[in-house]
C-alpha cells in the first residue's frame, strides 16, 4: 500500500469543492422542499475543511482527544476520519473495499471501520498527530483506531468507559475513572504533541455552545413528534455535529436556531414529508444502505421516518440522556467531568439501555414499527435486534424489521430483495396499526 | 501411561467433557461456565464451585443462536449461545465473562434475556494496563467477589482463596514444566496434545487435574513426538481456538507445533499470582490483568515482544495464526503484527477460520504452500 507522505488533502480538497457547489446551488436555484439553513451548515462544513487544510500546510496539530471541545482546547484541530468515512460510499467505498480486500485489512466489520484505515494511510485523509482510543462509542471504533496508531506511528492514550453506564446511573466512581483518564491524557497530549496546552476557559465556553445547540435539538424532537412528521427520513438520519468541532461554534448555534425555525414553520403548514399522506411513522435503527434512498422511497408510500436511532443522539434530544451542564446529584460538574460524562454513549454499554432507547422513542414519537438495519460487522447492534424486536412487539405492540446489509459498500446489495422486503414490512405495520386503532 | 496421558488430553472431547462437571453436581456443588482468561477462577473455587471452560457446539449448525446472532458475529459465542439454547449446558448453573469485546457483551445482554443459565454475572475488564485501569479491575474483581459469595451463599474465606492460590499456581508451573519439554528439537508432545491438556486443567477440578499430571510429568520428560526431523518449527496464533482439529491440521499440514499464544494454551496458565501475603484480591487482580494478554488489550507492542521472546525461546520458524472468524480485535491486531513480523524477517501466515473444525481442505493447502516457503529458508540457512 501506499505510505502516506503528504499531508493527505484529498478528501478534504474535494469536500471543500462539494459544499460550495452545494451552497452556489442552493443561492442560485434553491428547492423549496429543503432548508435552506442548509447554507449554513454548508459553509460551516466549508469552513472546517479550509480550517483542517490550512493546519496541514502550517503544521498545526490536528487530532481528536474526546469529542471537539477538549480537542479544541487542547489547541489542536478535530481530525474527524471517522464520521469521513461514513461519507464515503457508492464507487468510492467499492474502491476502497477493493483495497481492503486485497491488504487484508479487516473487511467483516462495519463499513466505516473498515474504510477509515486504507483511508489514512493511502493519505487521502491526514495523518493526525494524535488520536485517543476508547470503547465509548464501540469495539470496531477502537480496534480501527488502534489499528491505524499501531501500524502509522500515530501517538495515542486510550481512555477506557466501563461497561455500565454511569451517566445514567449517576455513578460517582464510574465517572471519577473516566476524568482521571481524561486528566492523564491531558498530561500525555502536552508532553508529546508540540503546540498544544490544555485551556480550561476555552473548553467551558465550547461545552456551552454545545449546550446550547442540544437545547435546540431538544424542540426539535418535541416537532418530530407532530402528525404528520415534518422531517424527511434524510434529515432524520443527519449524523449532526456539535459545534465545537467546527472554527465558529456560535454559527452552528444559529444554523440550529434557523434549521428549527423552518421547521416550525413546516408545521405551521401541516407540511407532511410523507406523500401523499402520512400512513406510517417508523423507526429507523443503527445505520442504512447509504448509496440508495430507501427514505425517499418510504415517503412516497407514505411512511415518514421522525427519528433514527443512533449511538447517543436521540437520548441527547429526548432529555433522557444528560448533555454538557444538565443535573448531577448533589453538585456541579467540572468542566473535564462534563466532558467525561458525554464520553458515556448508552449503546456501547449493557443491552438493556440500548433497548430502552427504542422504545422511548417509539413512545415519544407515535411509531408503528422499527426498520433495525443490521450492519454486516457491527457487533454493537446486531445481536441485540431480536431482543429489541421482542420487547417493541410485548411491550408496544409494534412490528420490527431485522434486515441486513452494507451501510456505504454497494456491491453486494439486492435491491429487488431489499425493497421488497420493505414493501412487505409497511403492508405489516399498516395491518398492526388498523388492529390497534380497533382494538378496544 | 500413555493411555493415561491419551485420556487426560481427550478430556474436553464432546463425550467426555461433561464428566467432570456432572460427578461434581452429583457432590451437590454447582458450576459455574467461564468464557475467557480474565475471570479470577481462584475466587469460584474458594467459594466450593467449579469453574468450568464453556466450549461451545462443535456441531456446524446453531439454527436457534441464529435466530439472535447474524451469521457475522463472533462465532464462538454464536456456538455457545446454541449450546445453551439447545438444552446442552443445562446443567451450568452460572456463567461469568468479562466485556472481552462486544460480542461477548451481547452474547451476556442474550443470555440474560433468555433468562440462561441461572446466575449471571459480567466484569469491566480495561483494554489497557496502567495504574488506573489497575485500580478499577481491582474493583471490578471485588464485586465479582461478592456476587459469587451471595450467590454461593459461602462467605469466602481467605484461608481458602490462599490455599486456591497455591493450587492453580501449581497447575500453572505444572503446565510450564510440560511447555518446557516443547523447547526440545524433538518435542514430548504435540501441538494438539498440548491444547488436550490445557484445555482438560479448565474443565477438571483443579487438584485432581494437578495430581494427575504430575504422575505424567517424569512419563513426558522421557517422550518424544514422532518424526519431527526437518519439519518447521511453529509459533501457532489464536483466539478462541479449542478444537484441537485445527492444531492437528497445521502438524499433518508437515510443521512441528512448538508454542502457541492462545486463550485456550499458554495464556492460560504463564503467570502465576505473586505476593499473595497482605493483598491477595489485589494479588489476583493483578495477576489477570497485568500480562501482555490476548488481543482485545489495546497494548500490542507488549503482545508482538512477547511473541517474539516465546519464538526465540521456542525455537520457531514460523507463524501460523488461525483467526476466528468475526472475532474483531485479533482481526485488527494483524495488520500490526504484519508489520512487527515483517520487521523482524519472521514467516507469518494469518487465516480465518471457522470456529468449528471446517474448511480444512482451503486451510491444509495454505498451510501446506506456506510451510514449503518456511522450509526452504530453513534449508538454505541449514547449508
Amino acid at each position: 500500500m501506499k505510505v502516506q507522505e503528504n499531508a493527505g488533502l484529498i478528501y478534504i480538497k474535494h469536500e471543500i469543492a462539494t459544499c460550495e457547489r452545494r451552497i452556489k446551488r442552493i443561492k442560485e436555484n434553491p428547492d423549496p422542499s429543503k432548508p435552506q439553513s442548509n447554507i449554513l451548515l454548508y459553509e460551516m462544513e466549508r469552513d472546517f475543511r479550509i480550517e483542517q487544510r490550512e493546519a496541514c500546510k502550517t503544521g498545526k496539530p490536528v487530532g481528536i482527544a474526546s469529542m471537539g471541545g477538549l480537542t479544541r482546547a487542547m489547541g489542536m484541530v478535530p481530525w474527524d476520519a471517522i464520521m469521513s468515512a461514513d461519507r464515503t460510499h457508492g464507487k468510492a467505498a467499492t474502491q476502497y473495499f477493493e483495497t481492503i480486500r486485497k491488504e487484508g485489512i479487516p473487511e467483516h466489520t462495519c463499513d466505516r471501520c473498515s474504510i477509515l484505515i486504507p483511508m489514512v494511510q493511502q493519505g487521502d485523509f491526514p495523518k493526525p498527530q494524535f488520536t485517543f482510543m476508547s470503547n465509548f462509542e464501540c469495539i470496531p471504533v477502537l480496534f480501527a483506531h488502534a489499528a491505524l496508531c499501531h501500524t502509522m506511528d500515530i501517538p495515542s492514550f486510550n481512555i477506557d468507559i466501563p461497561i455500565k453506564s454511569f451517566k445514567m446511573d449517576n455513578d460517582e466512581e464510574g465517572l471519577a475513572y473516566v476524568v482521571e483518564q481524561l486528566r492523564e491524557m491531558v498530561a500525555y497530549i502536552e508532553k508529546t504533541v508540540p503546540g498544544t496546552k490544555y485551556n480550561e476557559e476555552l473548553l467551558v465556553e465550547l461545552q456551552e455552545y454545545d449546550r446550547q445547540f442540544l437545547l435546540e435539538f431538544r424542540k426539535l424532537w418535541k416537532l418530530k413528534a407532530t402528525i404528520p412528521c415534518p422531517l424527511s427520513g434524510r434529515e432524520s438520519f443527519r449524523e449532526i455535529r456539535l459545534p465545537s468541532m467546527y472554527p465558529d461554534p456560535a454559527k452552528a448555534v444559529d444554523y440550529m436556531r434557523l434549521y428549527l425555525k423552518e421547521i416550525e414553520e413546516r408545521v405551521e403548514k401541516g407540511f407532511s414529508a410523507a406523500q401523499p399522506e402520512e400512513k406510517l411513522r417508523l423507526l429507523w435503527s443503527v445505520a442504512g444502505p447509504f448509496y440508495d434512498d430507501p427514505f425517499s422511497w418510504l415517503e412516497q408510500r407514505g411512511v415518514s421516518i421522525p427519528a433514527a436511532e443512533m449511538t447517543v443522539y436521540n437520548g441527547w434530544f429526548s432529555g433522557r440522556e444528560a448533555m454538557w451542564g444538565d443535573p448531577w446529584p448533589g453538585r456541579k460538574l467540572t468542566p473535564l467531568e462534563e466532558e467525561a460524562r458525554q464520553m458515556d454513549f448508552v449503546w456501547g454499554r449493557e443491552g438493556h439501555y440500548w433497548v430502552d432507547t427504542h422504545l422511548h422513542s417509539c413512545r415519544d414519537l407515535h411509531l408503528d414499527g422499527i426498520i433495525y438495519f443490521q450492519q454486516w460487522g457491527c457487533p454493537t447492534s446486531n445481536s441485540l435486534g431480536k431482543v429489541i424486536a421482542d420487547t417493541a412487539e410485548k411491550e408496544l405492540g409494534i412490528p420490527t424489521l431485522l434486515i441486513e446489509g452494507r451501510m456505504l459498500e454497494s456491491s453486494m446489495f439486492d435491491k429487488k430483495d431489499f425493497y421488497g422486503r420493505l414493501e412487505e414490512f409497511t403492508e405489516i405495520c399498516a395491518a398492526k396499526k388498523a388492529n390497534r386503532q380497533t382494538s378496544p | 501411561m500413555e493411555e493415561k496421558f491419551q485420556t487426560l488430553i481427550h478430556s474436553n472431547d464432546p463425550e467426555n467433557r461433561n464428566k467432570w462437571a456432572l460427578e461434581w453436581k452429583e457432590q451437590g456443588h454447582k458450576v459455574i461456565g467461564l468464557l475467557d482468561i480474565y475471570v479470577p477462577e481462584e475466587i469460584i473455587s474458594a467459594a466450593g464451585l467449579l469453574p468450568w471452560r464453556i466450549t461451545g457446539t462443535w456441531d456446524a449448525a446453531v439454527p436457534r443462536a441464529a435466530v439472535h446472532r447474524p451469521s457475522m458475529t463472533c462465532r464462538y459465542c454464536t456456538h455457545v449461545l446454541e449450546s445453551f439454547m439447545n438444552g446442552d449446558l443445562d446443567f451450568v448453573d452460572g456463567l461469568v465473562t468479562t466485556q472481552i469485546d462486544d460480542d461477548f457483551k451481547r452474547l451476556y445482554d442474550v443470555l440474560n434475556y433468555i433468562d440462561k443459565p441461572g446466575f449471571l454475572h459480567i466484569m469491566y475488564l480495561p483494554h489497557t494496563t496502567s495504574k488506573t485501569t489497575l485500580d478499577m479491575w481491582k474493583k471490578s474483581v471485588n464485586s465479582f467477589k461478592e456476587a459469587i459469595e451471595t450467590y454461593s451463599g459461602n462467605k469466602i474465606d481467605p484461608d481458602e482463596l490462599q490455599r486456591q492460590v497455591l493450587i492453580y499456581n501449581k497447575m500453572r508451573a505444572l503446565l510450564r514444566e510440560v511447555y518446557e519439554l516443547r523447547k526440545r528439537e524433538v518435542p514430548a508432545l504435540t501441538g494438539a496434545e498440548a491444547l488436550g491438556l490445557t484445555s482438560a486443567a479448565r474443565i477438571m477440578p483443579r487438584e485432581l487435574f494437578n495430581e494427575q499430571l504430575e504422575q505424567l510429568i517424569p512419563y513426558l520428560n522421557e517422550r518424544k513426538i514422532e518424526k519431527s526431523d526437518g519439519k518447521p518449527r511453529i509459533f501457532m496464533g489464536g483466539e478462541w481456538l479449542d478444537h484441537p482439529g485445527y492444531v492437528r491440521l497445521v502438524e499433518n499440514a508437515g510443521a512441528t507445533v512448538v508454542m502457541d499464544e492462545f486463550d485456550t494454551g499458554s495464556q492460560y496458565f504463564w503467570d502465576i499470582v505473586y505476593d499473595t501475603s497482605d493483598d491477595l484480591l489485589g494479588a489476583l487482580a493483578k495477576r489477570y490483568m497485568m500480562r501482555p494478554g490476548l488481543s482485545r488489550m489495546a497494548q500490542w507492542e507488549m503482545q508482538a515482544n512477547r511473541n517474539l521472546a516465546w519464538m526465540n525461546e521456542f525455537n520457531a520458524d514460523g507463524v501460523v495464526e488461525l483467526r476466528s472468524l468475526y472475532s474483531l480485535p485479533l482481526d485488527y491486531r494483524y495488520l500490526f503484527m504484519r508489520k512487527i513480523y515483517d520487521n523482524n524477517n519472521i514467516f507469518y501466515l494469518s487465516l480465518n477460520r471457522e470456529y468449528h473444525l471446517s474448511g480444512q481442505g482451503m486451510l491444509q493447502t495454505r498451510i501446506e504452500a506456506f510451510l514449503e516457503m518456511v522450509e526452504r529458508k530453513y534449508r538454505a540457512t541449514s547449508v
